[in-house]
């Protein structure tokens, strides 16, 4: 089968504040040769801690910022090579839940054109009641009334406001969604519920998801497969259940030992990091 | 937050203020109490009185009549001026903003910076100098200097809308640079935008009465606030009333649109963002 979204040896570095003016510029390797298959309908779990490049890596999978080498491969086709107008038609394809549902939603914008942005980009052409009524239907596919559409964000809960996130990134049918830390800006109680939508709407879309977040449990609940990050590397990947029971990193074995676990003794064989 | 606004006592009597002056600029429009440009050098220094309220200047024309076709000139100055720094300011700045640390934006941003390094009034003299003295000048010449500021605050102000992920949504929705900027970046920094016009407003009324002061801004016979504080020098001792209340006219625009600016800055505050 042949992937949806591929990435080759994607490297990115940013540049570091100098101290003084007379300082060698320094540059942090944020991401430094990741590849990555996500084949359709399949989940990729990425797990690392904070600073692991997860987020630059996702940015670099939404083609929101060149890599400074390396290959993103969607259906085949190098993003990074084409222009700017050329990767804007195929944007489309590719939708990404943010972290922070508070960030994520334009505080001066209507859900209804909110929702709608992306539609809007794809269908300019669509008449205002079919606008409605395709904004309508993906909000009540992702558990929000579609009498929402005249209210502003500030008006909804954390919760709510990332099913409305969701509803953006799945308008346009995408086949695949990125996902960075969809619920860990959420209470834990609201947690299960995103994720369960999204399970829900990964099999009934047929969505492909690279999904990543920093809570093991969550990863190895939705992943096919996973990848372990640390310092910009990915220093282990292969089958969720395989990584889980058979780490082979030590990474990966520490981070492990490090999930909080219920019922059960303190973990004095936790590993230290 | 109109509730709110309207127990902020600042915003409340700088809007009192403004509200005030435009009237008074609008009713100039269509109707003054004498002719405000007609001599009568019989009836001249006057002091106040039932026929002429504030009196009459040194040619016998009605002050009141002067004060209220100046508040006209006043906001007509403020308008345009204004107008003028936030259109091209505001584009410089968001332009600036989205090419962050490139040439364009080092090169928009030392420009401002070296428009900076003068005082307003004295290079407007200068400019004035150059172009010639009269009102159209004036404006231009205040104009020039609002560019700065709003590219200035324009640009810090996009910088930290385009940094939130309603921006990157947007991208990856497909929308284009532009489209994002007219979509999501302007409406998110209007009340930021809309605090210092009204400050500059009051700055520009300022600097327009400081020019026609000094015979380079408005010129005869339109009437100008500073131009009457200047015509009332002479007067001084025999007629007081007349730098009084062109002076006082001044002033009170000026505090009108200050106020104003003040209190909507806290209403649109961002950080208290409860609507």
């Amino acid at each position: 089968m042949s992937p949806v979204l591929e990435a080759r040896d994607l490297c990115k570095s940013y540049a570091l504040p100098r101290g003084t003016l007379l300082e060698r510029q320094r540059r942090l390797q944020a991401v430094k040769n990741v590849s990555l298959r996500v084949e359709a309908g399949e989940t990729l779990g990425i797990v690392g801690e904070s600073g692991s490049g997860k987020s630059t890596l996702a940015r670099l999978l939404m083609a929101l910022e060149k890599p400074d080498s390396g290959q993103l491969l969607w259906q085949g086709e190098d993003l990074t090579a084409l222009t700017a107008a050329e990767l804007r038609a195929r944007r489309h394809g590719i939708q990404m839940v943010f972290q922070d549902p508070y960030g994520s939603l334009d505080p001066r914008m209507r859900i209804l054109d909110t929702v709608a942005e992306p539609l809007d980009m794809t269908e300019p052409g669509l008449s205002r009641e079919d606008r409605r009524a395709r904004v309508a239907d993906i909000l009540e596919r992702v558990g929000l009334n579609p009498e929402v559409l005249a209210r502003y964000p500030h008006q909804f809960s954390g919760g709510q406001r990332q099913r409305i996130a969701i509803a953006r990134a799945l308008i346009t049918r995408p086949r695949i969604l990125v996902a960075d830390e969809p619920a860990s800006a959420l209470d834990v109680s609201i947690q299960a519920q995103i994720l369960n939508l999204l399970a829900d709407l990964k099999l009934e879309f047929g969505l492909a998801m690279v999904f990543i977040s920093h809570d093991l449990g969550i990863v190895r609940y939705l992943s096919d497969r996973m990848m372990v990050m640390q310092h910009g590397v990915v220093v282990e990947e292969g089958e969720t259940e395989r990584v889980f029971t058979a780490p082979s990193h030590d990474y990966t074995r520490a981070l492990i030992a490090a999930m909080p676990r219920l019922f059960e003794e303190e973990d004095h064989g936790a590993q230290r990091l | 937050m109109i509730t709110r606004a309207l127990r902020h006592p600042s915003f409340v009597v700088g809007l009192a203020i403004t509200l005030l002056v435009v009237l008074v600029a609008v009713i100039a429009a269509f109707w003054t109490p004498h002719d405000a440009t007609a001599m009568r050098i019989s009836a001249r220094l006057r002091p106040p009185s039932a026929t002429n309220w504030f009196g009459t200047d040194q040619f016998g024309r009605d002050v009141l009549s002067m004060l209220m076709m100046g508040a006209r000139n006043a906001l007509l100055v403020g308008v345009v001026a204004v107008g003028i720094g936030l259109s091209i300011g505001v584009a410089l700045g968001m332009v600036a903003a989205t090419r962050e640390g490139s040439l364009l934006d080092e090169a928009i941003m030392r420009i401002c910076d070296f428009t900076f390094a003068f005082p307003a009034v004295l290079t407007a003299i200068l400019i004035l100098t150059f172009l010639g003295p009269g009102l159209v000048n004036a404006i231009i010449a205040i104009g020039i200097f609002n560019i700065p500021v709003f590219a200035r605050i324009a640009r810090g102000a996009a910088l930290q809308v385009m940094a939130r992920d309603y921006i990157r949504a947007a991208r990856a929705a497909g929308r284009t640079t532009f489209g994002i900027l007219y979509r999501h970046v302007l409406p998110n920094i209007t009340g930021i935008l809309i605090v210092q016009a009204s400050v500059q407003f009051a700055l520009a009324i300022l600097a327009e009465a400081g020019l026609s002061y000094l015979g380079i801004g408005t010129q005869p016979p339109n009437p100008s606030w500073g131009r009457m504080l200047n015509d009332s020098q002479t007067f001084l001792s025999q007629a007081s009333y007349l730098a009084i209340f062109p002076g006082a006219a001044i002033a009170l625009a000026v505090l009108g649109f200050n106020l104003l600016g003040d209190g909507l800055r806290d209403v649109l505050d961002p950080k208290s963002k409860e609507r």
